[in-house]
């Protein structure tokens, strides 16, 4: 929001320095985004519709440095006509209209005065002519939009507010957009076509030179109705940015009567109409029960119920015993917490102490989910594996029948949600190789995603690449073997190898369920030393199966290793132990006697 | 001959202590271990020995035998480390060193900082309802919040990517019975057109503790220690009010800008601050929603750009460089 000072300044007294300024804004909760040239601009926040308005930021300087505020002169409206012919809502777009208030002016349209065409250019809006510029200005001033209308140029000189056709066109007041509308668009109708959006007003009715007679009128529209069309028909100004937000209803009156006074200054204006105001359901002052311990109860600091009372007060909200009233241009207030802010915003941040956490410390409660994250990332990177994270989105070309594909995609060719983490971390590999590093060995922890039968999954998955010239797939299995023995489970794998590129990919989510709390890596040296002995067998089918088979032969033998393979020829070294006795050669042939009945 | 066989290892042991090269080692090993060494002599005489004396000289002989031995052993391992003709800056043999990714380093290190003071790690799904990712979040259906973190979704209108970790603070509130603490580092993505400083996956950190009598003082504390213990303990920090849906009171924090020390300059676009985080008490409707009484317990939480934090501390300008490869691990 772009404040220009002088022209606050007319509402409310500003400390002399700047930052004084700009600093307690922020403080408060309106973040100095940069200084401009005699001002400054705000940024926005989602939730403060008033400081669309510089009186609604007047009134936050008022509040912080105590200093009274100074509301710009108006004039009272027509009474109103409950019958008044100006203006019809038809049933079926009741829902995105709140209030509309209407009247008609007879003016005389001119060049704006100086101070006027100036203001606006200090906010940087062009400056039309007095009637359109009042407009702007009041809308700057109190963050209400407001629209003038050629009443001449209005087909039935009324309005009728209804739902667009579905293809439905409309000329945009400024020239030559013509938008396209739908079955959801709310229009302001004459009697034949649409005249205005709640976005932005139409070229047909523009207030011109020739302008005689005017209608003037300000609404509170359904904010997201608002939203949708804006976004829909690409059109963003300055008004639908105002009508997206929740404007009080109330606003409508007070930027119509500041209106009336602007334009009987500077137009001559003179109302020719009673007002018509649509205002089915006029909103009640929202009245909060609220109790002033809850000032210490959420903020951790004392603030006395006197001292809060005050600070409310200086933001305009009505304190009477624990009924407290909050001011119509604070939609943003609803419930105690709400008031628990304003006052903690307005006694400081800074003044709230640092105070440790205490009460009973919660159970160390780390999900086993994360955990085995950790667990793997610390085995992993331990045997010389770098981790590393890729997208969740692949090529379409590597999509399944069951992967998930994105409804809007921000790049229609990365449209696939990964079905595994092995495409992502193939193509990181080459990556790596194009760069020249003799050796890749990496992995990645990550979320896979399919469906099956219109129901969304994801899976947590160990995926694991090794490549480079002098890379086989024992470098693979070896960390794969490693891991399981850290693990205390034996990992099964999906390997996947394409030219120099090996890929392992593992379900975690399954091991989750698998690998013992606690494995024992260690063991003491044994009294009584082993007996080692080489045997050789020729090898066919599955190494694990002979080791296996090697293994039950007798609960003595504690290991067996591969020393030495050639064709199918295999070197074993096998370790015969008893951790109760010293064994002995007889203790080991009938051992052997059995092995050499196997090799045969 | 006891006499003689300490006598013996005495000289022994003298004359190893002040040898200080090692073919003066090698010479004493022969005069004394050799064959027909000093020791070797000595031995000749114990046959003839009675038993009983025989039994207590060897004894002897071999505590002798073996003083001399490590004697020997030690000097010569302290005189060849003295040798000066080897180059220690010769590269050694190659280590191979495994590194976590950045992201999961920065992760690491606020994970201890965090479980240091009580809280737990927690994940969650990243497919999400709209249930959980906005209604749960205090945002309602077209609430104007929802715009500003366009969606990715899987089937619309109610199944899409989660578009920030406050979904896993939905999970927590809804599954954990107060008190708790717990943070959650993970992935989260939006509708971005991919360009050095946005990307449509990124990383979140955030945290939530609930309980009763938490207070503003205490989430003060709380990241105030986190920013001390992260970035350094001279690092300040400003609490400010912002808004968020997600929370009432809402709390911005700054950390004071390390390029101009807190003056302004382009960094910190001449603020002297740098936004890091936003956090604010747990708003009322979302303690109501999961049948907390919102008068009995309260909560604070935070969040904050994980990858942002991470590009800053590594020094990478660009953050399509942590996921397609562009980034070289150095050990």
């Amino acid at each position: 929001m772009i404040v220009p000072l002088k022209w606050l300044s007319e509402y409310v007294k500003l400390p002399k320095e700047v930052s004084t300024l700009t600093d307690k804004l922020t403080s408060v909760g309106h973040m100095l985004d940069k200084i401009i040239v005699d001002g400054i601009d705000l940024e926005l926040r989602g939730n403060r519709p008033d400081m669309l308005g510089l009186v609604g930021v007047a009134r936050e300087v008022s509040a912080i440095f105590n200093t009274p505020l100074k509301l710009p002169p108006t004039t009272p409206l027509p009474k109103t006509d409950k019958k008044s012919p100006l203006v019809s809502v038809v049933p079926a777009a009741s829902g995105l209209v709140i209030r509309y208030t209407a009247l008609t002016l007879s003016v005389k349209v001119a060049p704006s005065p100086d101070w006027l065409v100036k203001r606006l250019k200090s906010w940087g809006v062009p400056a039309i002519n007095n009637v359109v510029d009042i407009t702007n200005y009041v809308m700057i001033e109190t963050g209400q939009p407001l629209h003038a209308f050629d009443l001449n140029k209005l087909s039935g000189k009324k309005l009728t507010l209804r739902l667009a056709k579905n293809g439905e066109k409309f000329s945009t007041v400024q020239q030559g957009l013509v938008v396209s509308l739908t079955h959801d668009d709310l229009v302001i109708c004459d009697d034949k076509t649409p005249q205005c959006l709640n976005l932005i007003g139409g070229w047909e009715s523009k207030v011109s030179d020739q302008t005689s007679e005017i209608l003037l009128e300000a609404a509170t529209y359904n904010q997201a109705n608002c939203r949708r069309s804006s976004r829909r028909l690409k059109i963003i100004t300055d008004g639908s940015i105002r009508h997206e937000k929740l404007q009080h209803p109330a606003q409508v009156q007070w930027a119509l009567e500041r209106a009336y006074r602007l334009l009987q200054d500077l137009a001559l204006a003179k109302s020719t109409s009673l007002v018509s105001d649509y205002y089915p359901h006029p909103l009640n002052p929202v009245v909060i029960n609220f109790d002033f311990h809850e000032v210490s109860r959420l903020g951790g600091i004392d603030v006395p119920a006197s001292q809060s009372a005050t600070l409310l007060s200086r933001l305009g909200f009505q304190v009477s015993g624990n009924k407290i009233t909050v001011p119509t241009h604070r939609t943003d207030v609803t419930q105690s917490a709400d008031l628990v802010e304003e006052i903690l915003r307005l006694h400081g941040y800074d003044a709230i102490p640092l105070t440790p956490l205490s009460g009973p410390t919660p159970i160390p409660s780390t999900y086993s989910s994360y955990q085995i994250q950790e667990k793997l990332r610390k085995h992993l990177t331990s045997m010389g594996l770098n981790e590393v994270i890729t997208l969740s989105m692949i090529s379409n070309s590597h999509a399944t029948d069951l992967s998930i594909k994105l409804v809007n995609p921000p790049d229609p060719d990365m449209a696939t949600l990964r079905p595994s983490l092995l495409p992502g971390l193939s193509a990181y590999a080459q990556r790596w190789l194009d760069l020249n590093q003799p050796q890749v060995s990496i992995f990645e922890i990550g979320k896979v995603f399919s469906q099956a039968k219109g129901k969304f999954s994801e899976h947590l998955r160990l995926g694991i690449t090794m490549a480079g010239t002098k890379i086989t797939i024992a470098d693979l299995t070896g960390i794969i073997q490693k891991l399981s023995v850290l693990l205390g489970t034996d990992l099964k794998p999906q390997i996947q190898i394409t030219a120099n590129i090996f890929c392992a990919e593992i379900n975690v989510d399954q091991l989750l369920t698998k690998f013992p709390a606690f494995v024992n890596p260690y063991a003491m040296v044994s009294q009584f030393p082993p007996i080692v002995e080489d045997v050789n067998v020729s090898y066919s089918g599955n190494y694990a199966d002979i080791v296996s088979k090697i293994k039950k032969a007798s609960p003595l033998i504690k290991s067996v290793e591969l020393i030495d393979k050639y064709e199918n020829k295999l070197t074993l070294r096998i370790t015969y132990h008893d951790a109760k006795k010293q064994l002995s050669s007889q203790d080991i042939a009938p051992i052997r006697e059995k092995l050499a009945a196997m090799a045969d | 001959m006891r006499e003689k066989l300490q006598n013996l290892k005495n000289e022994a042991l003298a004359q190893i202590i002040q040898s200080t090269d090692s073919e003066e080692l090698e010479r004493l090993r022969v005069h004394y271990l050799g064959k027909s060494g000093q020791l070797a002599q000595l031995a000749k005489g114990i046959p003839s020995l009675e038993k009983e004396e025989r039994i207590e000289i060897g004894k002897t002989f071999n505590d002798v035998k073996f003083a001399i031995t490590e004697a020997l052993s030690f000097s010569k391992f302290h005189t060849a480390h003295q040798t000066t003709d080897i180059d220690l800056s010769l590269p050694g043999t190659p280590v191979s060193v495994g590194l976590p990714h950045p992201i999961s380093a920065v992760a690491l290190e606020m994970n201890d900082i965090f479980q240091s003071l009580g809280f737990s790690v927690a994940d969650g799904p990243e497919i999400e309802t709209d249930e959980f990712n906005y209604n749960r979040l205090n945002l309602p259906a077209d609430h104007p919040a929802r715009d500003l973190q366009d969606s990715l979704y899987l089937q619309e209108p109610d199944i899409l990517l989660r578009t920030h970790t406050s979904s896993v603070e939905a999970h927590i509130l809804a599954e954990h019975k107060p008190p708790y603490r717990f943070v959650f580092p993970g992935k989260a993505y939006r509708y971005e057109n991919v360009n050095a400083s946005n990307h449509m996956m990124f990383y979140h950190y955030q945290g939530v503790a609930v309980g009763e009598g938490i207070t503003l003082a205490n989430l003060k504390w709380t990241l105030d220690i986190f920013v001390k213990k992260f970035f350094g303990p001279d690092r300040k920090t400003r609490f400010r009010c912002k808004y968020y849906p997600e929370v009432e009171p809402g709390v911005g924090v700054d950390i004071d800008c390390q390029f101009c020390k807190g003056k302004g300059c382009p960094v910190c676009k001449n603020r002297g601050w740098i936004e890091m985080l936003g956090a604010g008490m747990i708003h009322p409707n979302m303690l109501k929603k999961v049948g907390l009484d919102p008068q009995k317990y309260s909560g604070f939480a935070w969040g904050m750009g994980l990858d942002r934090i991470t590009m800053s501390r590594y020094q990478i300008n660009d953050i399509r460089a942590l996921y397609n490869g562009d980034l070289t691990y150095k050990l």
